[in-house]
């Protein structure tokens, strides 16, 4: 549930990105920190191992100034992918408003992809919240691959592997080069903010 | 809540995020990538023969050129050179419009002695363009500034002081910096830079400030769950 401080008018909104290990969500927050930071004004905290491996998590919070009256900051973060963090991935999700959900359109990620979303259902699930409740944006990443001929899921296949379910807004997208960045970050965003409208008197 | 009311919110909400993450138009101002200032005058292909074709290798100014050599070799006190030096350390740490205009103020005075240095010159000139640049961009200036600033001025003690380098090492060395000059003006350019995590101080204590508190709230968290509250 989102920090909401009716006196103060503040609010506080958390936004998780989720994956498989290596599928590009340090690189989304990096790419909007490079690309937004004078507009957003704010700094960004990355703690990786040597092989660019998310150790802990990133963040990268910024306010986006008042809505409603409200002063809404919002904090970006990523989880480490990699299976044998999980602990970590949890403590993440702590208290999390809505997830980006970064899926790698390799083929061969297809069951990492599939793996690591389900490991977010149970997740969730340890704070009772539901999958399909919570605000989630699937980005298939990493689109630009397909110029090098590496082989690539297709979106039919990804959409089926999925989505069936979750129905969510889906990106193609590739976080290196930024194309559809910023569009998951705004949709993400006002998804997650239209869900807290109710509380915000 | 009625349609119109929500309708209003939505509204607010997307003409915000249009704000901070649109597609804009040109960058203006402020939020330019301020590349202007980061010109070393001399046009410079860092290749080494380059650097000696642009110079002429006749022109490289000989020991007695030179500007009278620091008493033992070495900075003294007072020399503006070791001044310049406890600036560039400063900067590591606070980057305000005092810090920067004293350093380049250090720079300019530092021309005036070795302004008939041409390895010192250029050196110079590499550190008043990045000067002016960290002087504007301050905390958003590139994470790699200082790095080259630090590199810039390390190079031109070696430059400077009497016995450090020879000819052939100048050269060397004053090539090589102007090619981390032109990494960087590139790098600026485009907007990369991957260790995007240079943090002036305030910034980084509101960052601890906040893990700390969410750390505390895990711990709680944590034991309650190692309590067997919950799941
Ligand atoms: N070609 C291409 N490479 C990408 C893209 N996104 C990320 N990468 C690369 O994939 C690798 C992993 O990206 P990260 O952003 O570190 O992945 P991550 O999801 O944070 O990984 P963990 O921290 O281990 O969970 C890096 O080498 C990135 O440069 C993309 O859209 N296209
Ligand atoms: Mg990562």
């Amino acid at each position: 549930m989102a920090f909401i401080n009716l006196k103060k008018r503040e609010v506080q909104v958390k936004i998780v990105y989720y994956g498989p290990g290596r599928g590009g969500k340090t690189t989304n927050l990096e790419y909007i920190y490079n690309k937004f930071n004078q507009r957003i004004q704010t700094q960004m905290v990355t703690i990786k191992t040597q092989g660019d491996r998310t150790l802990f998590f990133d963040f990268l919070p910024f306010d986006m100034g008042k809505i409603k009256g409200y002063d809404v900051k919002v904090q970006l973060y990523t989880v480490p992918g990699q299976v044998k963090y999980n602990a970590t991935r949890k403590l993440v999700l702590r208290g999390v408003d809505g997830v980006v959900f970064v899926a790698d359109s390799m083929t061969v990620r297809r069951k990492h992809n599939m793996l690591s979303l389900k490991n977010l259902q149970q997740n969730l699930a340890s704070y009772k919240k539901s999958i399909f409740k919570v605000p989630l944006v699937l980005q298939f990443n990493k689109r630009d691959l397909a110029e090098q001929g590496i082989p690539l899921l297709s979106l039919e296949t990804m959409q089926r592997d999925l989505n069936t379910h979750l129905k969510a807004p889906t990106f193609e997208a590739s976080a290196i080069v930024g194309t559809n960045v910023p569009e998951t970050l705004k949709k993400i965003i006002s998804m997650t903010m239209l869900s807290l409208e109710k509380e915000l008197k | 809540m009625d349609e119109e009311a929500r309708k209003t919110f939505a509204d607010e909400v997307d003409s915000r995020l249009e704000d901070l993450f649109g597609e804009d138009e040109k960058p203006t101002g402020e939020d330019a990538p301020s590349l202007e200032d980061l010109e070393i005058a001399v046009e410079a292909d860092p290749a080494e023969e380059v650097v000696e074709a642009l110079l002429g290798k006749d022109e490289v100014p000989t020991a007695q050129d030179l500007p009278e050599a620091e008493p033992g070799g070495t900075a003294g006190e007072t020399s503006p050179l070791r001044e310049l030096r406890s600036m560039v350390l400063s900067i590591d740490w606070e980057i305000t419009d005092e810090v920067m205009g004293t350093f380049l103020d250090q720079v300019e005075s530092l021309k005036g002695a070795y302004g008939q240095d041409r390895w010192a010159s250029l050196l110079l000139q590499g550190l008043s363009s990045l000067g002016r640049y960290i002087r504007r961009r301050k905390g958003k200036a590139h994470p790699n500034s200082i790095n080259v600033l630090k590199s810039l001025y390390g190079s031109l003690e070696k430059v400077v002081l009497p016995g450090k380098a020879d000819e052939d090492e100048k050269k060397r060395i004053v090539a090589r910096e102007l090619e981390r000059f032109r990494e960087l003006k590139k790098d600026v350019a485009v907007g990369r830079g991957r260790a995007a995590t240079v943090l002036q101080r305030p910034a980084l204590e509101e960052i601890k400030e906040v893990i700390r508190s969410e750390f505390a709230k895990l711990r709680a968290e944590l034991r309650s769950m190692l309590q067997g509250k919950s799941d």
